[in-house]
């Protein structure tokens, strides 16, 4: 638990430097009150002497002694390190491609991978899952709901099949 | 008063008007459903077709789209751990649980009922009070609405059930999150990391989707498999809330549909603060908090009761004074003002029939909302007998799309994804996401009142103590953060000369 204040309080101790710092380009204080960097600069101030205090127990034991009896037992593990980094990839797969590739792609190759490697359904199962699911999604968030998806490389296909 | 209601019903409960209170409950309960879709893009995308309607039927329209979103986003909070809406994110807290541990029927039902009963408990008050609660928000000022808010973050902090450093932390993140996009009064953009997306700021919704439902998503199929226990199949009867859950939540109801109905008043407190003020008045008030995080009913029963009394609270300025407590009310005061009424202090003297149809037709949409929404629970449960292998990539299709759409750009899906891996991490390093979710709301907020105080008080923070009410929530808020220093400092007074003995 102590090394998870460490990290934690450090990252954190950067990120109030961070704000400070970038709160110090801003007017701190003008003709007619507070400027842009008041709010974050105090804020970012608050921050790192609060990320101080927990370093500060970390250091001096407190946390050990005190969270070592109320440990939270739903925190996950990290054991299965590798469906995380394959999840955490298929997310950032569907952020690169989804306007490039379009929605009806994008959603299809992501159920039909996550399914397959990660579900562990059978390749057919998996095939009529995405097939099914993404054909409904579409159609209902495009036709029912009006939000406009991206079609990506099937547009000129789209288009000339309205057109037709 | 029953005149009035006579008045009222006569308008609200014509066929025409019954329809259109129905079509708008219905399309703000699947709104609310949607993560990313609010109650304000629906509107303003139906304000339009108001043009071709009466005044009356268009205001029960958008007004049922406005409380009927309340209910649609409890559902996504309690099933899949998305809230639908920011003013059910804390739902997800207790009612994510209640749902692994197989009582999402329960939860939803008492959501429902509990909504029903602060929604009706909201529209009794505002037809006593709407003139007096009016006044009284006006008495309050920059200087008193930052220590209100001060004190709310404060209370939700105190309440948290993870370390109190760790809490407050999170707290002030949020609040410097709060200040990333435009700078409200010079316009600087500050903390955007040269990304457009940033520049209006960090939206609550993707903050939202990602801390709670990606990071779930995460949890479950990127880690370990779900502990959630299968849903069987169950009669209605037996899915809805027992007579020892009503016994526990009665209160909660009670005092969510108070408070929730006082913030919704309040200009920028609103539903989102209400239901976390709410949930952390319920763990404060039970005898067992330690049950709260784990499914306790009463964490759902009061923010659920709080929020829809607050979307209720919020017509108080509007219809007394033509003052719109949030973006959604601003909305409808162009939706009055299309068709030449002005809302304010002369609307219920030159427009009986108007002011009391609005407010009779809050009856009925709270009506319509219940009998829509109690049937379907039995269905809705039948959500979680999905395998969550199979569920789970559905869901974050769900939250993608949300992302995206609320900026038709990739960059909400990215923010999404990040906000995700902090919720993840954030579970490992054990701290708490409410404090940062409510403090990314209050920050703009809380800024924007401070500027102005200063400006008022020409930088001298000493004049606050000429303002009674700000200095009682300050002190309040004071108390509540030395209060486990001081509790702790009292046990080793008391027992250092017992260990010395």
């Amino acid at each position: 638990m102590a090394r998870r204040d460490l990290i934690s309080g450090t990252f954190f101790l950067l990120l109030g430097g961070y704000f400070v710092l970038g709160a110090l380009q801003f007017p701190i204080w003008d003709r007619y009150g507070p400027g842009a960097g008041f709010f974050p600069l105090v804020l970012g101030m608050v921050f790192m002497v609060l990320c101080g205090i927990l370093l500060v127990r970390v250091g001096g034991g407190f946390v050990r002694k005190r969270q070592s009896r109320s440990q939270s037992q739903d925190a996950p593990s990290f054991v299965k390190k590798g469906r995380f980094a394959l999840c955490l990839g298929f997310f950032l797969g569907f952020y690169l491609f989804f306007e490039s590739a379009g929605f009806l792609i994008t959603v299809f190759v992501y159920l039909l991978g996550i399914l397959l490697l990660l579900g562990k359904r059978s390749l057919g199962v998996s095939l009529l899952i995405a097939s099914v699911t993404t054909v409904l999604v579409y159609l209902a968030f495009v036709y029912a709901l009006g939000v406009q998806l991206p079609l990506g490389i099937l547009r000129d296909f789209f288009y000339a099949f309205m057109v037709r | 008063m029953l005149e009035n209601l006579l008045i009222g019903f006569s308008s609200s409960l014509s066929l025409t008007n019954l329809l259109y209170c129905l079509f708008g409950v219905t399309v703000g309960t699947a709104v609310g459903v949607l993560p990313g879709l609010g109650p304000v893009s629906s509107i303003a995308l139906l304000l339009p077709f108001t043009y071709k309607i009466e005044v009356l039927p268009a205001i029960i329209m958008l007004a049922g789209i406005y409380y009927g979103v309340q209910y649609g986003g409890t559902m996504t909070s309690i099933l899949v751990n998305i809230p639908g809406e920011a003013s059910t994110v804390v739902t997800c807290i207790d009612g994510y649980q209640m749902a692994r541990k197989g009582r999402a029927g329960a939860a939803l039902g008492i959501a429902a009922f509990g909504s029903f009963i602060a929604g009706t408990f909201g529209i009794v008050v505002l037809m006593l009070l709407a003139p007096p609660l009016a006044k009284a928000a006006l008495m309050m000022g920059p200087p008193e609405y930052t220590a209100l808010m001060i004190t709310g973050l404060t209370l939700v902090i105190y309440l948290s059930s993870k370390s109190m450093i760790k809490s407050l932390m999170m707290g002030v993140l949020g609040l410097l999150l709060g200040t990333v996009g435009m700078d409200p009064v010079s316009g600087q953009l500050r903390f955007t990391l040269g990304s457009g997306a940033l520049m209006d700021g960090v939206d609550l919704a993707l903050v939202a989707m990602g801390l709670f439902g990606l990071a779930e998503a995460l949890a479950l199929i990127g880690g370990e498999s779900s502990s959630r226990e299968m849903v069987k199949s169950q009669r209605l009867k037996e899915i809805l809330p027992s007579r020892e859950d009503w016994k526990i939540s009665s209160l909660p109801i009670a005092r969510g549909s108070v408070a929730g109905f006082l913030m919704g008043v309040l200009p920028g407190g609103g539903a989102v603060m209400a239901s976390f003020i709410s949930y952390a008045m319920e763990r404060r008030f039970s005898k067992s908090r330690e049950r709260f995080g784990q499914g306790a009913i009463e964490g759902v029963a009061g923010p659920e009761s709080a929020n829809n009394a607050a979307a209720v609270g919020a017509f108080v300025p509007l219809l007394t004074l033509g003052i719109p407590a949030n973006v959604v009310m601003a909305l409808l005061i162009g939706a009055f003002m299309i068709h030449g009424v002005n809302p304010g202090p002369l609307l219920l003297k030159d427009n009986p029939a108007l002011f009391w149809g609005i407010i009779t037709s809050m009856y009925i949409g709270n009506f319509l909302l219940l009998i829509l929404n109690v049937p379907l629970i039995g269905l809705f449960v039948r959500i979680l007998k999905v395998p969550y292998p199979i569920l789970g990539p559905i869901i974050t299709i769900f939250c993608f799309i949300g992302a995206y759409s609320i900026n038709h750009n990739a960059s909400g899906i990215l923010i999404v994804i990040v906000f995700g891996v902090v919720g993840y991490l954030m579970r490992y390093f054990e701290y708490d996401p409410a404090p940062l979710v409510l403090a990314i709301v209050l920050g703009p907020l809380m800024e924007n009142s401070l500027r102005q105080s200063l400006m008022l008080f020409r930088g001298d923070v000493s004049q606050v103590i000429h303002r009674p009410i700000a200095l009682v929530l300050l002190g309040i808020a004071g108390f509540l953060l030395v209060s486990p220093l001081l509790s702790r400092w009292l046990r080793v007074g008391f027992s250092k000369p017992l260990i010395e003995k």
